[in-house]
């Protein structure tokens, strides 16, 4: 894949890690990475940190505003809203555009002339109000807001915008004044969205902050379950060129809105003729949801594209449905709105929309374990339960207990977890797991309870999904059958799950070999999230042999594919709808 | 599979080697935001010399098999349409997946040239739409302004406005 410049998010990087050091941090991220995560449990923690949503005070100027050497004053961006959801009307409301504060961002003034050196930093409150002390009533300054949440200590955060289009730089708002304390020592910034009433002709610039906001109000919701919580460094990767178009995301061709943990990074769309996401915050949020759940829980997550008719392997189902019910709750709104641009002549403003809470499995939208639409609405449900809320069920999602549960990350092991860890609440997570057709009073990480399987497609030698994990032991040799009845790359089935304990410590051989023609096996080994193997044979060579070194009474949890279901890869064939690829796989003592 | 399929798509047309996904672990396809249930994909030829037609390929994905699916064309930019581009395919009768479809140009002679396409597909929850981008070889990415002038210390530098 493409590699991208990358030395401000590095820099920001190595400015995380240092904030870091010796305070520490929590375990590591799941999912693989080695991100930095997690709760501080040995530095003092700062209970007022927060990302400010509120005024401070009386909502007006610092009390310092006016005295020797502050300059001070607000920071806005023109927010441009949604409709309302009773209009006629869909999309975003460009007439209804208006001035909103920009919250807990970094402003900073520079001296001598607007590209000097930085000689005073603060953060705006709750309102947009900054005062910034250069030392020196005189001294003639520019002020400038960067496009950046940054909070040092414990909790910590380092959020920021940046133009991947443009050696990923990071994007300022600068005045062109220069002011001092004695002169012009009040200074308001303004964020236009370059909307001149008919169409974008400005400079985007209350893009960066529109979707920093979104991201403020996020942090937030995870400081209630985690006041210590240390967030690291991430980056918002935002264009005017970012489009609806796949390819180099350094030329904006990202095809659409998503999260890459490799690079802890969120892409948005800014293409105006197509699609714009710096005022959507459910699409903003959700992908926040995703950082989340790899900087302080644990994603199994295949990733790839998805919607809420698909049905799909089970890790991948609860991952986005936990990150839109994320969204849901953060923002306190069951509908999920996309705005898009692109309309034929003539044709009103569209959007993307659902709510999370209407119920189509009447007309046929699957409903289950295996299903977003049903992941999505029971975590926001279970996060609606009183005495639970949001709160806890991150504090539960971000617990070592979950984050290291042997088992896959899927609606099954968050759900058990949360009825372990809150008893109060466990009859209203049963009702809602009940409500999806998911076995909500005797759910088990494993799915051992489980009885509700997805529809059989009418299609010749569809496999039962269940049981989700089936169980190989030493000596013993177990058959089973990737197949594409739902789709490929991330869908239900394409991936057959079993577990292994070793009775002792040791090293072991996997061995799978195909039992069917065509197949090329696909092998994933996880323990506790982590990848220990991961590999695709090839046609030609389709069996594979894994060697690896185990712990007694460790459950490890296998993933056998046909490598021509899971991916793109050419040389494996994915076959006609309904077909299957089965193996046998058998585990013994290895060199 | 929206980054994976297009990728591999556009390395092709690119003459490069094929990305290998074989190495490929969970979770590192990166986590896209829900959308309509269809993909699209295209080929055309490496060139578009203003003034010459050609044709772009489109293949259509969707796990879809009864309703209508409909193809539009929201926009046209650079670009003279043979037709009005609009394809209605009824997903009940014509079982191929993904879908072929194809869309006659005319490139003009404008830096800028590319169509903003709209596929709409009846679903359970109603009809859904989804919004594509396709950009003429060697044409920019965008009407995109150009970048603003670089403060040297790799920020980007947007003007500040008046409070209003």
């Amino acid at each position: 894949m493409t590699t991208l410049p990358w030395r401000l998010v590095r820099a920001a990087g190595a400015l995380s890690l240092a904030l870091l050091a010796g305070c520490g941090g929590g375990g590591g991220g799941g999912g693989g990475s080695d991100a930095p995560t997690g709760a501080s449990s040995q530095a003092a923690v700062n209970p007022t940190a927060r990302c400010p949503l509120a005024p401070a005070g009386s909502g007006s100027a610092p009390a310092n505003a006016g005295q020797a050497g502050i300059v001070s004053g607000r920071v806005s961006y023109e927010r441009i809203p949604f409709y309302p959801l009773d209009n006629n009307l869909r999309g975003l409301n460009y007439n209804g555009r208006f001035a909103a504060p920009a919250r807990g961002i970094t402003v900073e003034a520079v001296a001598p002339g607007c590209d000097g050196s930085v000689v005073a930093t603060a953060s705006t409150d709750g309102d947009g109000w900054y005062a910034l002390d250069t030392k020196n009533a005189a001294l003639p300054v520019c002020v400038r807001a960067r496009a950046q949440l940054l909070q040092t200590g414990t909790p910590a955060w380092n959020i920021s915008v940046n133009d991947n289009t443009d050696a990923n730089k990071l994007y300022v708002m600068a005045d062109n004044t220069v002011a001092s304390a004695t002169a012009s020592p009040s200074r308001n910034l303004f964020a236009a969205s370059g909307w001149d009433g008919v169409a974008y002709t400005g400079a985007r610039v209350a893009a960066p902050f529109a979707i920093l906001d979104s991201a403020c109000k996020a942090i937030d919701a995870v400081l209630d379950a985690q006041p210590a919580a240390q967030f690291g460094s991430m980056s918002f990767f935002w264009s005017v060129r970012n489009t609806s178009e796949a390819g180099d995301p350094a030329l904006g061709k990202i095809g659409g809105a998503y999260y890459d943990p490799s690079l802890r990074g969120v892409y948005l769309r800014g293409d105006a003729a197509v699609n714009t996401d710096e005022f959507d915050e459910m699409v903003i949020t959700h992908e926040f949801g995703h950082f989340v759940t790899q900087n302080f829980s644990r994603s199994d997550s295949i990733g790839g594209g998805h919607s809420l008719l698909d049905i799909t392997d089970p890790r991948l189902a609860f991952d986005e449905g936990w990150a839109t019910a994320f969204a849901g709750r953060v923002l306190n709104t069951s509908v999920y709105r996309d705005s898009d641009e692109a309309q034929p002549l003539g044709a009103p403003n569209r959007e993307f929309a659902f709510d999370i809470l209407a119920d189509y499995s009447a007309q046929g939208v699957p409903t289950g374990w295996f299903a977003e639409a049903s992941t999505q609405r029971a975590l926001y449900n279970i996060a609606g339960l009183d005495g639970l809320g949001l709160s806890g069920v991150l504090h539960t999602f971000m617990s070592d207990a979950y984050r290291n549960s042997p088992a896959l990350a899927t609606i099954f092991s968050l759900a058990s977890q949360l009825k372990s860890d809150h008893a109060g609440a466990a009859a209203g997570i049963a009702r809602a797991l009940d409500q999806e057709s998911i076995d909500g009073d005797s759910v088990d990480r494993f799915a051992a309870t489980e009885n509700h399987a997805p529809p059989l497609p009418a299609m010749p030698l569809a496999t039962p999904a269940l049981p989700l994990y089936q169980t190989l032991s030493a000596g013993a040799a177990l058959s089973v059958c990737s197949s594409n009845a739902y789709g490929v790359v991330n869908a239900l089935s394409n991936r057959r799950y079993l577990t292994f304990t070793p009775p002792v410590s040791g090293n072991y051989r996997f061995a799978v070999q195909p039992g069917t023609a065509d197949s090329v096996a696909g092998v994933e080994v996880l323990n506790r999230g982590r990848h220990l193997y991961f590999q695709n044979a090839t046609s030609a060579s389709p069996a594979l042999t894994v060697n690896t070194a185990l712990t007694a009474n460790e459950i490890y949890v296998l993933g056998i594919s046909h490598a021509g279901n899971t991916t793109d890869a050419p040389d494996a064939v994915t076959g006609s709808p309904g077909d299957q690829r089965c193996f046998q796989i058998s585990v013994g003592s290895g060199p | 599979m929206i980054r994976t399929g297009f990728f591999l798509l556009l390395a092709a047309l690119a003459g490069m080697p094929s990305a290998s996904e074989a190495a490929t672990p969970a979770s590192a396809r990166g986590a896209v935001s829900p959308a309509a249930p269809v993909q699209l994909t295209y080929a055309m030829p490496a060139q578009a010399v203003a003034g010459r037609r050609f044709t772009i390929d489109l293949s259509i994905a969707t796990p879809l098999h009864s309703g209508k699916l409909q193809l539009e064309v929201a926009k046209a930019v650079g670009v003279t349409l043979a037709d009005d581009a609009r394809r209605t395919v009824d997903l009940a009768s014509d079982t191929r997946r993904p879908l072929p479809l194809a869309i006659d140009v005319l490139p003009g002679t404008e830096a800028e040239r590319y169509l903003v396409l709209l596929v709409s597909v009846d679903t359970a929850m109603g009809r859904m739409s989804r919004s594509f981008r396709v950009s003429l070889p060697e044409a920019p990415a965008s009407g995109a302004q150009p970048p603003a002038p670089d403060a040297g210390e790799g920020v980007k530098i947007l003007p500040a406005n008046p409070a209003p």
